[in-house]
């Protein structure tokens, strides 16, 4: 199997999660679509259209209604939206294969926070990829004396932090001799399911020999428990975004272990421009961040020195 | 000696409508007895355990009575057609078609409502509509169960009876 067919058939596997119709519209897509597609995106009263690098373009002829979307959440829920209801909260759920369904509609509002939907009005489906060895132009620049240093991986949505987290925990863990680096233990907070993308406890995605995953736990409890049970060298946690992530990295550091995260920003100016990410970059706690940038279908990885930086 | 046969086979249809609509009787009373039992379990496992569907269906198909473990299984089964029907329809063509499952149009009504909230919801909306549908079946399984004990006999009396009638006229 070559690469495109290999990322055909991972689009394949998300399509799944579609309702039987929707399901065979998304099947009809090309080779080189199907293996490019980046998102499904499923909003009511409109055509359903996959997201390519170039733009958005659509995959269904007919005009989609909630009942439509109705469908996708009870299939990937299978019919227990009750046991999601904490993903809901959160305006998204993981499906089988570590998918993620976005979330947009008519918000329900309990005690001031979002619980949930009225009505669902749009569905974002990702098709996350696994892109083993994405990690190993930066993990060289990563380690000093044959040690990882806590990094933090910064990119706009979509650009592929979740992807080069994942290789890089692979690589942490697997060891990598080109670089000096012996394996070493990772516990992974995998609150959306995403990274690992646990299957009956097993990891879809490889995540390396010595990686513990710890999913749909909230990141900072997640931190804190897999410190405690697991001994971990590394942690690493996607997607930082509160200040109680930033506690919880904090204390981590203090243990002596060293992180390994991710951050939405276009660059570090962006970063030091919010209180949340200039806290945790004042903690000293990150030796280096990895700027993710994409131009059309490639990718580039720049790594910036933060002590010599701020 | 076709006249006698004729009338053996006058009575014992007559006979049998009678039987029918006792095992009639007693089936709906026994239907309408064991879903309103499962019932009471499914909103306690929603509400305490947030137990997901397929489930929460396996534990009620293997640990209710007959015949709404069947039911449950019907349901279980119909499952894997997700995505292409949607839950409420698998709900209820399994109280259609499930055998052993004897309810009236408006049993089936009441049931069939539950399928569109079932899984729907949060667990407390969904513990709610279980109250709602159970608390209706206990009524229904309460009225079956005193129309079985009260009907039973007039039913056989009158199937036999009849028998005898129309046997009367006839010889």
């Amino acid at each position: 199997m070559d690469r495109t067919e290999e990322r055909a058939a991972r689009y394949d596997r998300a399509i799944l999660s579609l309702p039987a119709e929707l399901r065979a519209c998304a099947r009809r897509l090309e080779m080189s679509a199907r293996a490019d597609a980046e998102e499904l995106r499923l909003r009511a009263g409109r055509v359903g259209t996959v997201l390519l690098p170039e733009g958005e373009r659509p995959f269904t002829d007919r005009i989609l209604t909630p009942r439509d979307l109705d469908g996708v959440l009870e299939l990937a829920t299978q019919a227990s939206v009750h046991t999601a209801r904490e993903a809901f909260r959160a305006g998204y759920i993981t499906v089988r294969g570590g998918f993620r369904i976005g979330i947009g509609g008519t918000a329900v509002i309990r005690d001031g926070q979002p619980d949930g939907f009225r009505a669902v009005s749009s569905l974002a489906l990702r098709i996350s990829r696994e892109v083993r060895g994405a990690g190993e132009e930066v993990i060289r620049e990563l380690t000093g004396e044959g040690a990882f240093r806590s990094t933090l991986l910064l990119s706009p949505p979509g650009v592929g932090k979740t992807t080069l987290l994942r290789d890089l925990v692979r690589l942490l863990s697997d060891g990598d001799p080109k670089s000096g680096l012996s394996p070493q233990r990772v516990s992974l907070a995998d609150e959306r399911g995403e990274v690992a993308a646990l299957q009956d406890g097993v990891p879809r995605m490889d995540v390396g020999r010595q990686t513990d995953v710890l999913e749909n736990c909230p990141k900072d409890r997640a931190v804190l428990q897999l410190l405690r049970t697991m001994n971990p060298q590394i942690v690493a946690l996607d997607e930082v975004t509160a200040p109680e992530d930033v506690q919880a990295i904090r204390y981590a550091a203090n243990c002596g272990v060293q992180i390994l995260a991710t951050a939405h920003a276009d660059g570090l100016s962006d970063l030091l421009a919010r209180p949340l990410y200039r806290e945790l970059l004042r903690l000293g706690v990150f030796r280096h961040a990895v700027l993710i940038q994409k131009n059309g279908r490639t990718r580039t990885y720049k790594v910036i020195r933060l002590e010599e930086t701020i | 000696m076709i006249r006698v046969l004729g009338a053996i086979l006058l009575l014992s249809g007559a006979a049998g409508w009678g039987l029918r609509s006792i095992v009639r009787l007693r089936g709906r009373a026994q239907t309408l007895t064991a879903i309103a039992a499962s019932l009471t379990w499914m909103e306690t496992e929603i509400r305490a355990q947030m137990t997901p569907t397929p489930e929460l269906l396996e534990l009620l198909a293997r640990e209710s009575a007959y015949p709404a473990d069947a039911f449950y299984r019907q349901v279980l089964s119909g499952m894997k057609q997700l995505g292409e029907r949607p839950f409420a329809e698998v709900w209820r063509t399994s109280l259609l078609h499930t055998p052993g499952l004897v309810l009236e149009p408006g049993d089936t009504l009441l049931l069939a409502e539950l399928g569109v909230s079932l899984g729907k919801y949060d667990a407390d909306a969904q513990a709610q509509a279980v109250r709602h549908v159970r608390q209706r079946a206990e009524l229904l399984s309460r009225e079956a169960c005193a129309a079985r004990d009260r009907d039973s006999r007039v039913h056989a009396a009158a199937g036999v009876a009849a028998g005898v009638f129309a046997v009367m006229i006839l010889l």
